[in-house]
């Protein structure tokens, strides 16, 4: 016997990635026992074993029906919003407003939907960014941790003000080399082996408000090399992005997107082949939405590369960063042959 | 793949009071003091144990009855605000309501008015009188009750 009844049992107005699409779990789900035991349970054993706490069959159903009422409130208020929305004029700010107020009902609406429930937090890898309750869930788990994490990286290792003055983070940021056959995404401020450094990055951007065609820049710069001459640290831009279009399916800068246009690569990827003896490199991987403007004309210089001055002259906003470090290993030699690099200096103590 | 919730409904006394026959039933008050040893016995089988025993027994859910659970504690906390706010709702008429009658008082007769608003300082509350409670005790008052005369030795 289904509980559903009413709105949350409609998917033909409702996407439906909002309920779950096995059948045993949402039976689990949508009654007031369980039929078949648990479903998250692996072992026989365990699901026989397993007791649901005393009452729960009888209360709910009565917090299932309560629940589903207030969302079909919430579904009225929507469709009020809609149509005013459509009387509005494109653009006006108006306009913009009701947008987002609609988006946020939307995900009122579902919240407390259980297959939702479900779904944001026992099978996050498939949550579909399209619909809005779960782009909050992402968003709210991102604040919860690696938001801070990056914020903290970057703030700890200077590369918030060292390349650019500060970062109101809008999107997360997670990059990831191909390097070996496990998908694992890089900590901020992880020391990497030039090994895996030596091919360039994938980066994942993701946006939580809704983004249909956006553009973006991605600039990897290393404010650690050394300028003996002038007795101090240059910057150089060891990879330069631009004009790359992002939404909130496909929000991944693989080789893939960037062999679609070659335009869009205003720098090739160049490996942080660190000199011995010198201090640790930070690579900071900024990101920059480009408010749907494409860049035109940009000149850019590998070394002594003034990211401030970039920014401003394109006008940019920054919306994310990530920064990752290098330093002198083994391999450096293996990357700079690879990619045709004069040998490396070795720095001592005493400067000679 | 269990999730647990503490709860602090469920009250876990038995197994603290296994060792003593103590039982937990509402009856007669006692006079304070009159069980001085078996509170004391108590008292020393608490503080041998961890703090960790003497919380609520957590509840361990699978994922479906997690959120279940949620559901459940989400509606409950939005019938409770509801419920809060519509007796708020009704208070604030009803005080609405007096000041309007207070104001309309004080434009027909001033004098009623005055009447109706001094304050009577000495006045207090009677002590007959009981505030009424939605769970009186069996025996509202003694009525029977005569002060003990102290016996001169």
């Amino acid at each position: 016997m289904s509980l559903a009844k009413g709105v949350w049992s409609q998917f033909s107005r409702r996407s439906p990635s909002l309920g779950v699409s096995s059948k045993a779990l949402k039976t689990a789900l949508l009654s007031p026992d369980l039929p078949n035991g648990p479903v998250s349970f692996k072992k026989r054993s365990s699901k026989i074993q397993y007791q649901s706490p005393i009452g729960m069959e009888q209360v709910y159903p009565l917090a299932y029906e309560m629940m589903e009422k207030r969302s079909e409130q919430v579904y009225a208020k929507i469709d009020q919003i809609t149509e005013e929305i459509n009387s509005a004029e494109d653009g006006s700010d108006l306009k913009i407003k009701l947008l987002a107020k609609k988006d946020k009902l939307l995900a009122d609406a579902e919240k407390f939907n259980p297959e939702v429930l479900y779904k944001v937090q026992f099978a996050t890898n498939s949550l579909d960014v399209t619909q809005p309750v779960y782009r909050r869930a992402l968003k709210e788990k991102w604040e919860s941790y690696a938001k801070m994490l990056t914020m903290q990286r970057l703030e700890t290792l200077n590369v918030i003000p060292d390349t650019l003055p500060t970062l109101e983070p809008e999107v997360d940021v997670k990059i990831r080399f191909a390097h070996n056959a496990i998908e694992t995404y890089v900590e901020p401020g992880k020391i990497l082996s030039s090994n895996v450094t030596s091919k360039p990055p994938v980066i994942e951007i993701t946006e939580f408000e809704e983004v249909q065609h956006e553009l973006y820049t991605v600039l990897i710069v290393n404010p650690d090399i050394p300028d003996i001459e002038n007795d101090t640290f240059s910057t150089t831009l060891h990879w330069g992005l631009k004009d790359i279009p992002l939404s909130n399916v496909d929000n991944v800068i693989d080789p893939k997107k960037l062999l679609e246009d070659e335009t869009r690569e205003l720098i090739s990827y160049l490996p942080p082949t660190p000199e011995k003896n010198a201090p640790t490199n930070r690579l900071a991987v900024w990101v920059f939405r480009q408010n749907g403007v494409p860049l035109e004309k940009v000149e850019v210089t590998r070394e002594f590369f003034n990211i401030r001055e970039f920014v401003e002259q394109n006008n940019l906003q920054a919306v994310g960063a990530h920064v990752f470090r290098s330093t002198w290993d083994r391999n450096v030699n293996r990357v700079r042959e690879l990619y045709g690099l004069p040998k490396g200096r070795i720095f001592h103590r005493v400067r000679r | 793949m269990l999730s647990n919730v503490r709860t602090s409904i469920i009250r876990q006394v038995d197994y603290l009071t296994s060792g003593t026959q103590l039982h937990f039933i509402r009856t007669k008050r006692k006079k304070a003091g009159s069980d001085k040893s078996e509170v004391r016995k108590l008292v020393t089988q608490l503080s041998v144990l961890s703090a960790n025993r003497k919380q609520p027994k957590l509840l361990k859910f699978s994922n479906e009855d997690y959120v279940k659970h949620q559901v459940i504690q989400k509606s409950w906390n939005l019938y409770v605000r509801d419920k809060k706010a519509e007796e708020a709702n009704i208070l604030q008429k009803q005080y609405e309501s007096i000041r309007a009658a207070n104001e309309d008082l004080q434009s027909v007769s001033k004098e009623l008015f005055s009447f109706a608003n001094t304050r009577e300082p000495s006045k207090r509350f009677p002590l007959e009188l009981r505030v009424p409670t939605e769970y009186p005790p069996n025996q509202i008052w003694h009525h029977d009750y005569t002060p003990k005369v102290e016996k001169k030795k």
